[in-house]
């Protein structure tokens, strides 16, 4: 069954347009999909570590309605821009001093950052949602709670482990590791192969083709 | 944490605005029964019972939804209720169908061309039901406070606290989520619901918790339990959109901020086709459903030939709204040419219309009429009064008399009186003068007013050229 959809999934990027550019030591990879959904990849040129991975869809109807956007929304890593500033359509912001949710990877683990959040550690109560595949965290002052999951372990179907899972309390930062098992390395030392045969273009190069 | 809370509420309150009344505010639909006859009195409505039930058949055309480009025209004297019957056929549809109201003299815009403006009046009419899926922010209010700056001008800036039964989140609030807060009244303790695309705000109402013994608080206050998990929502609704709204955002890079400016300027005809292509595309794939509504022009012979060969086109198209126009003149002549013309409206449109018409009221209905504006403008009046204002509105005419009302009650109040009395009327007669007692004055007093010295040779011409 992971075999499967794991190879499912290397197809898709596989099958994907891609286009490759080396700036500023990032590798950024911008894949666009068959069906307009577009996502973009950038890893660390020396270590190889994901940063930011990112997603655009469009909408399925192919017109514009009020509730569809065009914004990217992130997988892993964070926006460069920090906030949303006032003047939004909306009229409303989270204050500053709400959580934020990131997710920063490690070579050997999936890590989960939640800044502003002062709680101390035992306020904290982590848990898995084996049947939405979703990891869920309560506070018992009941000021925070989250259900996330990891998009990469879906992808390949692979079972959630509570052993796997381990948390971490320092400067107002609730850190969440998930030790990658051991298919998602391999996988990604396949995706790795993969990506060296793209032509990454260097900054500066005019034209950005596509492979 | 609750004393805060209260006195911010209250300063929330103490801003809101009272609605004000306009001509027609007493109108809440048709007055008909269930086999569609029309009741003497009800729902603000009084006689004009052939065209009442006539409007109520249309109406049941509009609701079925399966025809499109019908046309129906209100004819009538003026102050005999054109108006107030397509405000009846609005409020009888309610907030789910599309009612455009315009005057026919609103097209004429230097920034438009005279079709545009119509094409995107037939289009505001036109509704979609659309399901997508949205994202919500849904809490129970903990706290609101709005601060505002010392001297008073400038920006207002405020803080909101929302939770649910897991997490809280403080918001801080811009200028537009406050005044649309302020709007919807929303107190500590309300439920909400913010469209985060819209930033509509749905009270869904007051939380369990907070309810208390000695609360005041009206019947149709809902209690309902704070909701759980994450403040966020996704979730699919279906909302009505109409196809201008979808035309101007996808017009524009700039999107459906366009929508709030008002700045729409004219759309292309690719853009409009490419949605009309795309629409039909859902309804096939049961994305989406149209929904026909009611565009209704008044004054409608202040448009002109090109606009009615326009209509005659624009009624053949399958997407197009029920169109109610209403008319207060007889044959007069078509403006833009020198033809007369029943109506002022060109015959082979009048061809395609179903028509109405209103009679003048009898003088009990006028009294129902001046009764039901009193207690919608807050007026306490004597019986006697009432009935010489009914004398008045027979004799001049029902809008001068109904104008009499609100000061009179100025008058009777002055005076610290609760009713209002014949006095008071009479004083506010003797002071305003009504359309015909003013002509009269006119004619007595002409030779002192200005340019009068041209007229006697003028007169012809300009009278010619009155229609």
């Amino acid at each position: 069954m992971t075999a499967t959809a794991k190879s499912v999934w290397i197809e898709k990027l596989k099958t994907a347009k891609k286009a490759g550019l080396l700036q500023n030591d990032r590798k950024k990879i911008h894949y666009t999909f068959d069906d307009q959904t577009e996502m973009v990849e950038e890893y660390d040129a020396t270590t190889n570590v994901l940063l930011i991975r990112k997603w655009r869809q469009k909408s399925s109807t192919g017109l514009k309605t009020l509730t569809t956007s065009d914004s990217w929304i992130f997988e892993v890593g964070q926006n460069y821009e920090t906030r949303p500033t006032m003047d939004n359509t909306l009229g409303m912001t989270e204050s500053t001093t709400t959580p934020i949710f990131s997710r920063n990877d490690k070579s050997d683990c999936f890590e989960i950052r939640i800044r502003n959040l002062p709680y101390s550690i035992d306020t904290y109560q982590l848990t898995i949602d084996k049947d939405k595949r979703e990891f869920v965290l309560r506070t018992t002052s009941r000021k925070y709670f989250k259900r996330f999951s990891i998009a990469d372990l879906d992808r390949l179907n692979l079972p959630l482990e509570e052993t796997n899972l381990s948390y971490s309390h320092a400067n107002n930062t609730l850190i969440i590791c998930y030790k990658k098992p051991k298919a998602i390395l391999d996988f990604e030392k396949q995706v790795h192969d993969e990506l060296k045969k793209l032509n990454m273009k260097k900054e500066g190069d005019s034209d950005c083709a596509v492979s | 944490m609750d004393a805060p809370s209260t006195t911010q509420v209250q300063q929330v309150r103490e801003i809101t605005r009272i609605e004000r009344i306009g001509a027609h505010s007493h109108i809440r639909g048709l007055g008909l029964n269930d086999s569609l006859e029309a009741r003497n009195v009800s729902q603000g409505m009084v006689g004009q019972l052939k065209a009442r039930r006539a409007a109520g058949l249309i109406l049941e055309m509009i609701k079925e939804g399966k025809i499109a480009g019908r046309a129906l025209l209100i004819a009538g004297q003026p102050g005999t209720g054109k108006t107030a019957i397509a405000m009846g056929i609005a409020q009888a549809l309610g907030s789910d169908t599309p009612f455009t109201a315009m005057s026919g003299s609103e097209i004429f815009s230097l920034e438009m061309s005279k079709t545009e403006a119509l094409t995107q009046a037939f289009r505001r009419s036109i509704g979609v039901r659309i399901k997508e899926e949205a994202e919500f922010i849904e809490g129970e209010v903990v706290e609101i406070q709005i601060d505002r700056p010392a001297t008073g001008a400038g920006a207002k800036i405020g803080k909101m606290t929302l939770k649910t039964t897991e997490m809280e989140t403080i918001y801080d609030l811009g200028q537009k989520m406050i005044e649309a807060l302020t709007k919807e009244k929303v107190q500590a303790g309300d439920v909400i619901a913010i469209d985060k695309a819209s930033g509509k705000i749905s009270r869904l109402g007051r939380s369990f918790t907070r309810a208390k013994d000695y609360d005041a608080m009206g019947p149709q206050t809902k209690f309902v339990q704070c909701p759980e998990g994450e403040l966020q929502k996704r979730k699919e609704v279906v909302h009505t959109v109409t196809l201008h709204e979808i035309d101007v955002i996808n017009s524009r890079s700039q999107g459906f901020l366009a929508l709030f400016s008002g700045d729409t300027g004219e759309i292309k005809s690719e853009v409009r086709e490419q949605i009309n292509d795309k629409v039909a595309e859902w309804r096939e794939e049961g994305k989406a459903e149209i929904v026909p509504g009611v565009l209704f022009i008044d004054e409608v012979h202040m448009l002109d030939i090109e606009c009615f060969s326009f209509l005659n086109r624009a009624l053949e198209s399958d997407m197009a709204p029920i169109l109610i126009m209403a008319t207060n003149r007889g044959i007069t002549k078509i403006r833009g040419t020198n033809q007369q013309s029943p109506h002022g409206i060109p015959i082979d449109l009048l061809d395609r219309l179903l028509i109405i018409t209103t009679k003048p009221y009898e003088a009990d209905e006028i009294k129902q009429i001046l009764k039901i504006r009193c207690e919608e403008e807050d007026v306490e009046i004597s019986d006697d009064a009432l009935n010489v204002l009914t004398k008045i509105g027979r004799e001049t005419s029902l809008r001068y008399s109904i104008q009499l009302i609100t000061l009179s009650s100025i008058i009777s109040r002055n005076r610290k009186a609760r009713e209002v009395t014949v006095d008071d009327v009479k004083r506010v007669y003797e002071v305003f003068l009504d359309e015909a007692r003013s002509s009269d004055n006119l004619r007595e007093y002409e030779q002192y007013f200005m340019f009068n010295d041209l007229t006697t040779d003028q007169r012809p011409t300009e009278a010619a050229m009155e229609t």
